[in-house]
């Protein structure tokens, strides 16, 4: 198979995933300019706009879990030499949508009952009901994958080695949102996107896993000799990182 | 061709520039229906909705009578934690194939979550599936109940929906505020 085929095979697939959850909410929600039209309470439209820039960032988030973890893998089976390049690019686009999902939905809130809400939908109360507890577990799940994000961009230099560490919160940010997306999204539980969603959060948490165990495998010298010892370069000060 | 020899994908700036660009117009896309009701609203425009407004002390009376019938659209955890006396249950995602017969004989049909923003979709749905009588409540779903101080029913407050509505009876007959 022609590293040209492989790649398109790559490109492809990310499209379906991107645009499965999209096309779910379209099919379930009708045209989107039902929403310019000014017939429906207010808020509304922030709403329903809050729900695909939801879907666009969990399948992102998803994506650079993959690159994050098996990067160097993709590259090899792509026949390029590194992803991180497309690690960093995807990351700034990741973020524009996880911080557009929750932006959108205090919108919607502030206009529906003209009071501000970006601090009921940023910081919610978990106690006052299921729906409240679960809009919980995404804000803390976007807190988590800020301080992520921030280790691998402006924590490099401050946190120097560290920031690997502290980098690899974004795998239970990830799946914080998977169970987030999975308990109240309003396209999550129509079948395929179902299914999709649970497969991305279990490839998730195998890769999680995986990395884990090479972890232990690493700081306890469990390697045996059959398998190739871990990357010097992946752990060397300040350099390296997993999408290779 | 063989591994290694293509250029790095993403360092090549304008390929980061047009991912970024693409992104940044995707998001401004979805964000233009909340600004412009953002500018409606700031002219004073006052949003029109397609359906009907009940209060809901006048529905609950409704409801009473067996003239109207809530569904709740909301997730199944949310509807038994706590819900409407009486409300039919049906997921939002679920309306599109719900079995109509549990609002056959209604003249008013109030589909309602915590703010109605599923609510309203959930209006859209029945709509769309010809249910005649579609409305919603008057200051939006389960919070504009609580204001008008009217009784819940599930799992948060101890009580059965016959109890919730033996409690609404009572309230509304007590002409309390």
């Amino acid at each position: 198979m022609s590293f040209a085929f492989r790649r398109a095979a790559a490109g492809g697939l990310a499209a379906v995933l991107l645009v499965s959850p999209v096309a779910a909410f379209l099919w379930r929600t009708g045209s989107p300019a039902f929403y310019l039209e000014g017939q429906f309470p207010a808020g509304q439209s922030a709403y329903v706009m809050m729900r695909p820039a939801g879907h666009l960032a969990f399948v992102l988030l998803w994506i650079q879990v993959v690159l994050g973890s098996r990067g160097g893998t993709v590259a090899r089976l792509l026949g390029l030499r590194t992803l991180v390049p497309l690690h960093r690019a995807l990351g700034l686009t990741t973020l524009l949508f996880l911080l557009l999902h929750p932006l959108l939905f205090a919108w919607g809130r502030t206009l529906r009952t003209g009071k501000p809400a970006f601090l009921q939908t940023f910081f919610p109360n978990p106690a006052e009901n299921y729906w409240e507890r679960m809009v919980f577990f995404g804000a803390v799940s976007l807190g988590v994958l800020l301080a992520g994000i921030l280790a691998a961009t402006a924590g490099r230099r401050l946190l120097r080695r560290a920031w690997r560490g502290v980098h690899a919160v974004n795998y239970a940010g990830f799946l914080l949102s998977s169970y987030h997306s999975l308990s109240i999204g309003s396209e999550t539980r129509v079948e395929p996107v179902f299914f999709l969603y649970w497969a991305l959060g279990l490839t998730g948490g195998a890769l999680l896993a995986a990395r884990l165990f090479g972890l232990l495998r690493h700081r306890f010298g469990v390697v045996p000799p059959s398998l190739p010892s871990p990357d010097p370069a992946a752990h060397a000060p300040g350099g390296g990182s997993s999408a290779r | 061709m063989s591994a290694h020899t293509l250029r790095f994908p993403f360092r090549d700036r304008n390929k980061t520039v047009w991912l970024h660009g693409a992104a940044f117009l995707l998001a401004a896309i979805l964000a233009v229906p909340a600004l412009a009701e953002t500018v409606r609203k700031a002219r004073g425009e006052t949003p029109v909705s397609p359906f009907r407004s009940i209060p809901p002390r006048e529905a609950a009376t409704l409801a009473l009578e067996g003239r109207l019938v809530f569904v709740d659209v909301r997730e199944r955890p949310e509807y038994e934690e706590f819900h409407l006396p009486n409300a039919v249950h049906v997921p939002l995602r679920d309306l599109a194939e719900m079995d109509l017969d549990p609002l056959r004989g209604a003249e008013i049909v109030v589909p309602y979550c915590l703010k109605d923003f599923r609510g309203f979709e959930g209006a859209r749905a029945l709509a769309r599936r010809g249910v005649p009588g579609v409305a919603l409540l008057e200051g939006f779903g389960v919070s504009a109940w609580k204001k008008a101080n009217l009784p819940l029913a599930g799992e948060a407050f101890g009580r059965s929906d016959s109890e919730a509505a033996g409690l609404l009876r009572a309230r509304l007959e007590s002409k309390d505020p």
